[in-house]
């Protein structure tokens, strides 16, 4: 089980170390990788480009997306995570500093699995990151492979 | 009148025929039955008289036959009884002498042809000369020949008598040597004495007439006579009869029976009982009948007849058949029979003229009454007037409207429907009229009026027309009330003026146009004479409608087009004026036709050059409107990608400043001191409040660019839910709300909520200093308005800034004292306006503040 790893996506290395830190202080162990651009984010899971060799069968317990991403964002990642058959039942969280409604509702419609508003209050992001792992992470049956 | 009336007439009629037919024969049959029995009566009795008075005649003429014979009878024995000679023989008894008288005689039986005998008997009965007649060769009988008679009853009876005395015997038959001789000598014997000059009685001159002469001239009378002539002796034995073996019946002993009587009983009774009927009927038969006493015929004084037999009867007798025959009109039945059948044939005719004249009477009949029904329904008034201009017939119609009854018309002159100014003249024009009666109508070409009873006139129209009925001549005069088309004609008028008005006065040109394309115009307007810059409308008609166009093919093609769809709307053609300036024209034009076949093109024309201009400016300004939209609408693409990076990018450094500062906070807290630490909390306040701000600014602009979503949205369940929220957060504070329930709007129930949030957030707010707080939410009409309203009893304002109050980042109080960041009311006017909605507040320091607002009614969108 903690061999399964999360994969964030994320561009901003702020958020990067404010996300990995909330993570860390809400106790989530797990091997976290972390993909700069949408198109490192695909490469890591379909086995391409840097990540060429990886089994993409071995799938991240969970996919923490950002959706404003440099070169390929994050609802298109998405959006290929889906039509994807090897992924398509991968679990995928949209972590987002954004509140429009359209985001929200692309989001869902592209097949998110949840949609976490990132606040500017760093103790609100670690309450939510914290109850993110506690759900997707911990609770949270993934599919069967 | 369609087939079937006219065959069940066709049926009706016949069978009308045939019992007027049969009715009318069976009349005349009658009258012919009774006509022929009269003639049959008549006839009878003429026929009867004719017969009676033949019977007489037969009688009389046989009973003078019998009465002149006998008086012939008596003068020759009165002659032979004194002759000389044989007074001379009775003297001197010599046979010269009676030779002499032999030849005397002999010569008197020769030439007389009387008699079958003449005979001298002495007074011993014994015959002393006798003649024989012998067939027509008389002869003296010799002497020796002559005998003795005395027996017979005759010759005794004869010598019986005294000086000129006369016997007449019964009329019977010769009987010789005791037998009646053959064949039957019919006999009548006549004596008389004979006395010498001293007085003696010497004997008697007897003479046998020869009874069947007297018999053959009763039977040639018979012959003559209608039926047969009988002569019967007293016993009523015929002498005479209808045959001869009835005849005769005395003298044989078989034939005692043959009696009238017997035959005839009733008429025997009626002879004998009824001498003083000489005619009667009996048993049909007729029998006229005469008595001859011999003994009464010579009446002369001193004469004594001795007769055989008392009389004798000439009986004529008719039978019924006879009569009948006689009577009765030969052929009665074939007579009656055919005359029958020739009135058959003639009732035949007079039931089919009678059933045809009553049809041609029931025709004339109902020819009168539809003449009446087409006089009385006729819409106008007729009068019929003699050659003397006096009312013969009105109808109905006349009545109505001149308002006589028409016995008051009736006989009346025709003037007193004329107008008193006119009636003198009326009767001019009457007169000449009746001079030359045609068929025309009355007062060509002026203004007729009727005159009703009560004086007043209206106007007519009338023709006349004269008939002629039994060589006397009527005028009709038909008389229409024309009132109605007068007015009718002035409205028209009127209305032809109203119209030519009208068009005179449209903008547009209006015209009439001969249908060629080099046509000329024949009806212009006064607007298509301003189009085309005539002086008049006859000069522009002087122009081909050709001319008037910029290119001649294009009006050519209008006019193929006019005739091809009889339609053309609104064809833009290029027109010049006759000064030479062109413009653009919309050409309307119908092909129409006239009452005579003749077409032409009514059409508009309508200037519209300023329309095209006004278009063109039109197109233009769409245009920059075009080029406007799209600036407009790149700009609202940039403020929306604008609006998105703030919301992401603006955010993640907030976040990293905060982030940050809570990391040093928490792990390098040894390495600040107290002053540090709280230099690093304000900049996380700060970064935290922009952050706020960002949101509130984004939803503002969301705000401004979302669509309404209207429906029917419960005002007061989201007030309560709002209420519900604020008392979680601040579960502390003691508030007392009054939510008007029910209150029921239509609108963006997301927006609506957000103004909620806003109105009862800042009331909750404002009143948290309040130890009594108390938020209302209602609704309150206002000039027919619906106004909501939120209330509190919280901080309030100062209505001098009200203005302010919904402002951008525009804030009453101070941050310290209420937290907020001046958007709130900002979004909240802009959804209300959105709504279509006002919102302004009322409010004191300390004193509360009330916020209303509308929303624009369902009813109005």
């Amino acid at each position: 089980m903690n061999n399964k790893v999360i994969l964030l996506v994320e561009d901003n290395p702020d958020d990067e170390a404010l996300t990995l830190h909330a993570l860390k202080k809400s106790n989530i162990t797990h091997k976290i990788i972390v993909a700069h651009n949408g198109a490192e984010a695909l490469d890591y899971l379909f086995g391409t480009g840097s990540y060429a060799g990886r089994d993409p069968y071995d799938l991240p317990l969970v996919v923490l997306l950002d959706l404003k991403l440099p070169k390929i964002d994050g609802l298109e990642v998405l959006r290929r995570i889906r039509d994807d058959e090897r992924t398509q039942l991968l679990p995928v969280v949209l972590l987002t500093s954004s509140n429009e409604e359209e985001d929200r509702l692309k989001g869902y419609m592209l097949g998110a699995n949840s949609y976490v508003r990132k606040p500017v209050d760093f103790d609100e992001f670690v309450r939510a990151a914290g109850q993110l792992g506690l759900y997707w992470i911990l609770l949270n049956e993934p599919p069967p492979d | 009148m369609n087939g079937r009336f006219f065959i069940a007439n066709k049926d009706r009629q016949r069978w009308l025929i045939i019992r007027q037919w049969i009715l009318i024969w069976v009349l005349l049959t009658l009258v012919l039955a009774v006509v022929l029995w009269i003639v049959h009566k008549t006839h009878e009795a003429s026929t009867l008289g004719l017969m009676y008075s033949e019977g007489q005649q037969t009688v009389k003429t046989a009973s003078q036959t019998v009465d002149e014979e006998l008086r012939l009878l008596h003068g020759d024995i009165l002659y032979l009884r004194d002759q000389p000679v044989l007074h001379e023989w009775l003297e001197k008894q010599s046979p010269i002498v009676w030779k002499r008288l032999g030849n005397d005689l002999l010569a008197f039986v020769k030439y007389r042809e009387l008699y079958d005998q003449i005979r001298f008997l002495d007074e011993k009965g014994q015959e002393r000369v006798r003649i024989n007649w012998n067939r027509g060769q008389p002869v003296i009988v010799p002497a020796r020949e002559l005998q003795d008679r005395s027996e017979l009853y005759f010759v005794e009876q004869a010598l019986a008598l005294d000086k000129d005395d006369i016997y007449i015997s019964s009329f019977d038959l010769s009987i010789e040597h005791d037998a009646i001789e053959q064949p039957i000598k019919p006999v009548i014997r006549f004596g008389t004495p004979v006395f010498d000059r001293r007085g003696q009685k010497r004997g008697i001159i007897l003479l046998n007439y020869r009874g069947q002469r007297l018999i053959d001239q009763l039977r040639a009378i018979s012959r003559q006579s209608i039926g047969s002539l009988w002569l019967l002796n007293t016993q009523g034995y015929w002498l005479v009869g209808a045959r001869s073996e009835d005849e005769w019946g005395f003298m044989y002993p078989d034939r005692k029976n043959k009696r009238f009587a017997n035959d005839y009983g009733e008429a025997w009774r009626s002879i004998t009982e009824h001498p003083e009927r000489p005619q009667f009927m009996s048993s049909g038969d007729l029998f006229t009948y005469g008595a001859i006493t011999p003994s009464a015929l010579f009446g002369k004084v001193g004469e004594n007849v001795v007769a055989g037999d008392a009389h004798w009867l000439l009986v004529a007798h008719v039978p019924a058949e006879v009569i009948d025959e006689k009577t009765v009109v030969q052929g009665r039945w074939f007579a009656f029979s055919a005359l029958s059948l020739l009135l058959g044939a003639v009732s035949w005719f007079i039931a089919f003229y009678r059933v045809r004249r009553r049809q041609v009477e029931e025709e004339v009949v109902s020819s009168e009454a539809r003449f009446r029904g087409l006089l009385e329904s006729a819409p106008d008034a007729i009068v019929m007037t003699n050659r003397e201009g006096n009312i013969v017939l009105v109808n109905v119609q006349t009545e109505k409207w001149f308002g006589y009854t028409r016995n008051e018309l009736l006989g009346q002159p025709i003037e007193m429907l004329v107008p008193e100014r006119f009636r003198e003249h009326h009767e001019d024009y009457r007169q000449a009229y009746m001079d030359k009666p045609l068929v025309r109508p009355m007062g060509v070409g002026l203004y007729l009026s009727g005159r009703r009873k009560d004086g007043s006139e209206f106007p007519v129209e009338i023709n006349l027309s004269p008939s002629k009925i039994d060589q006397e001549l009527f005028v009709t005069g038909i008389i229409r009330d024309i009132t109605e088309r007068k007015r009718a004609e002035r409205a028209q008028l009127e209305a032809q003026a109203k119209y030519r008005e009208l068009v005179d006065n449209l903008p547009v040109g209006v015209y009439r146009q001969t249908p060629t394309a080099d046509g000329r115009f024949l009806e212009v307007n006064p607007a298509i004479v301003d189009m085309f810059e005539a002086e008049s409308a006859e000069q522009l008609q002087a122009h081909p409608v050709s001319d008037l166009c910029r290119d001649r093919g294009c009006w050519q093609d209008f006019v193929d087009k006019i005739m091809k769809q009889e339609f053309v709307g609104n064809e833009e053609i290029q027109l010049v004026t006759l000064q030479g300036r062109e413009f653009f024209a919309a050409v309307s034009a119908a092909m129409k036709k006239d009452s005579a076949g003749n077409l032409y093109f009514d059409g508009i024309i309508e200037d519209i050059s300023r329309r095209k201009e006004n278009e063109r400016r039109i197109q233009q300004l769409n245009m920059a409107l075009r080029d406007r939209a799209m600036i407009l609408e790149s700009v609202n693409h940039e403020l929306e990608a604008f609006s998105y990076s703030v919301s992401h990018d603006l955010r993640a450094p907030l976040r990293a400043v905060d982030g940050f500062s809570r990391i040093l906070l928490d792990e390098y807290a040894d390495c600040l001191d107290e002053t540090g630490q709280d230099r690093l909390r304000r900049v996380r306040a700060a970064a935290q409040k922009m952050a706020t701000l960002i949101d509130d600014l984004l939803k503002l602009s969301r705000i401004t660019r979302s669509e309404l979503k209207r429906e029917d949205v419960n005002l007061s369940a989201l007030a309560d839910e709002v209420i519900e929220e604020l008392r979680k957060q601040e579960p502390e504070r003691i508030v007392q709300c009054a939510i008007e329930p029910g209150v029921i709007v239509w609108g963006d129930a997301r927006l609506l909520r957000v103004v909620l949030d806003n109105l009862i957030g800042n009331a909750w707010k404002f009143t948290s200093k309040r130890p009594e707080a108390r938020i209302e939410f209602g609704r309150q009409m206002q000039d027919d308005e619906s106004v909501y309203f939120v209330r509190d009893n919280g901080a309030g304002f100062d209505m001098a800034y009200a203005e302010k109050l919904f402002g951008a980042f525009q804030r009453l109080h101070d941050t310290s004292e209420f937290p907020g960041t001046g958007i709130g009311l900002a979004t909240v006017q802009r959804i209300i306006h959105k709504h279509g909605g006002r919102i302004w507040a009322e409010g004191a320091v300390e004193q509360g503040a009330i916020f209303y607002f509308t929303l624009e009614a369902r009813e109005n969108l």
